[in-house]
């Protein structure tokens, strides 16, 4: 019955083992498996051929998708999260987003919700041809440049780029909530670094919401040459002494202090007070000190100054 | 497939692809020795039962596996077959922790024997098989299971060895106390 090969003679049985299996006793009871037996066996034989097909392959349906799904989104997540940090010269950037056009992206919308006061009416009639003048200082930030030019041909494909040949640069945007500015009534005694410090400061809250939305980028362009033209006017007025203050701007104080009552709000303007009175611009110092006095009554004032106050 | 010149190894091959005849085939061959071999471990036809259905459970779970073994170990399928009923009598003394115990009609036969130690007594070939299942019973088991591979199944030392796990030369110690035992007991 079995196909093996013959045992080698060295293998055979011999005589004697020969002879003992012919005695082997019979094994006792049924020497066979019954039928029954062989029935479940060969059964379990055919079955396990034709395997049943899954019963929850339903079930499994939706798991790859809803991986990949879930996936994505957290890679989404990493990569908004991780994406690096805007460069400091961000008010280019939405400017240069404001030039892209009535449809850029929606960053410029968050830049006018930060910084820029509500437009006056007149701006809402302002030309079309006004609000799609290049913006000029675009392109001077990689990444601001690079999200602009995508909005810009992505928006106003038949528009020339801006950044190709630079405009002269526009003033900087009021500034909203700079301290000193905020409490000083005198604004020609504000230096033209203390005015652009808030700016730069809001750099990397504007350059991270850049290129909103074409609305938004229409009214921005517009506030912009609203901006622009009172700029133009009190640069004018206020020519001779912006100059004069200019000289003596000290760079340290770029940074503006945490509150607007900080000690170091009170030193600097004691310290911008003594300088008027260095460069002989008495009147001013004054003015500046009775403001002072007005906010902080309390504030003690160096001897130069008490002399003044008198 | 023709199974009636197709070896083991060739049916086992068959069935794995798909074919289901293959697989009685070879099983009509082996059903009848593997069961005997089984039954004469455990002396019990309920406990044979359940270890023969569940060696050929393994070698239908294994098939496939088996394919890959048997090139790689040049192996016989009598001889897997066997490996796989040694192991699971291997398992079913562990569960026991004892040898195996006497048949459950020993004393009934014995009843029935005559003493052999009365002169008139005149050795039958029903009394020679007696002797000699005594002196199966009382052979250690791993003798007993080298003795019945060698005798019943005519497996070669080295497919014995296979199958017990050890090697030629302990299959062959072990096969040649048994047979001493064997001749000691029986009558001359």
């Amino acid at each position: 019955m079995n196909r093996q090969p013959p045992l080698p003679p060295s293998e055979r049985l011999d005589a004697e083992e020969r002879a003992l299996a012919a005695s082997l006793p019979r094994v006792p009871g049924r020497a066979e498996p019954g039928a029954d037996l062989d029935a479940r066996i060969l059964a379990a034989a055919q079955a396990a051929l034709h395997p049943q097909p899954a019963s929850r392959r339903p079930r499994r349906s939706w798991i790859a998708p809803t991986a990949v799904a879930a996936s994505l989104m957290l890679a989404l997540g990493l990569a908004w999260q991780l994406r690096p940090p805007p460069a400091p010269d961000a008010p280019a950037a939405a400017a240069s987003a404001d030039s892209a056009g009535p449809d850029a992206g929606g960053d410029a919308m968050m830049v006018q919700a930060i910084e820029a006061p509500p437009p006056p009416a007149s701006v809402a009639t302002v030309p079309e041809s006004a609000q799609m003048k290049p913006a000029p200082p675009a392109a001077e930030t990689p990444i601001a440049a690079g999200i602009a030019g995508a909005n810009a041909r992505q928006a106003a494909p038949a528009e020339p780029q801006p950044a190709a040949v630079p405009p002269p640069a526009p003033p900087a945007p009021p500034a909203p909530v700079a301290p000193v500015v905020a409490d000083s009534p005198a604004p020609a005694a504000m230096s033209a670094g203390q005015i652009a410090a808030p700016a730069r400061a809001q750099a990397p809250m504007m350059a991270k919401s850049a290129a909103r939305s074409g609305d938004a980028a229409r009214e921005r362009a517009a506030d912009n040459d609203a901006a622009q033209a009172q700029e133009a006017a009190a640069m004018a007025a206020d020519a001779s002494t912006l100059d004069t203050v200019a000289v003596g701007d000290d760079p340290g104080e770029d940074v503006p202090p945490a509150t607007a009552d900080s000690p170091e709000v009170r030193d600097a303007w004691l310290r911008r007070i003594g300088e008027l009175l260095k460069q002989g611009k008495h009147d001013d110092a004054k003015a500046s000190l009775a403001e002072f006095r007005r906010r902080y009554p309390d504030a003690s004032l160096p001897p130069e100054l008490r002399k003044l106050e008198h | 497939m023709d199974g009636l010149d197709a070896s083991d190894e060739a049916l086992m091959l068959a069935y794995a692809a798909g074919d289901a005849g293959a697989f009685e085939q070879l099983y009509a061959r082996h059903r009848g020795k593997l069961y005997r071999y089984l039954l004469r471990q455990l002396r019990d036809n309920a406990l044979a039962d359940e270890c023969f259905q569940d060696v050929w459970q393994r070698v239908i779970s294994a098939r496939a596996g088996w394919t890959n073994s048997a090139k790689s170990a040049d192996a016989g399928f009598a001889t897997w077959l066997y490996t796989i009923a040694h192991h699971r009598l291997g398992d079913h003394w562990r569960s026991l922790k004892h040898r195996p115990s006497a048949p459950a009609d020993a004393d009934e036969r014995t009843a029935r024997l005559a003493d052999p130690d009365t002169p008139e007594r005149v050795l039958s070939e029903f009394e020679r098989r007696r002797q000699l299942q005594l002196a199966l019973d009382d052979l250690p088991e791993e003798q007993r299971e080298v003795l019945l591979l060698r005798l019943e199944q005519e497996l070669t030392l080295e497919e014995i060895g296979d199958i017990t796990g050890v090697g030629r030369e302990t299959v062959k110690s072990r096969l040649r106390y048994a047979m001493d035992k064997l001749r000691s007991r029986l009558p001359a």
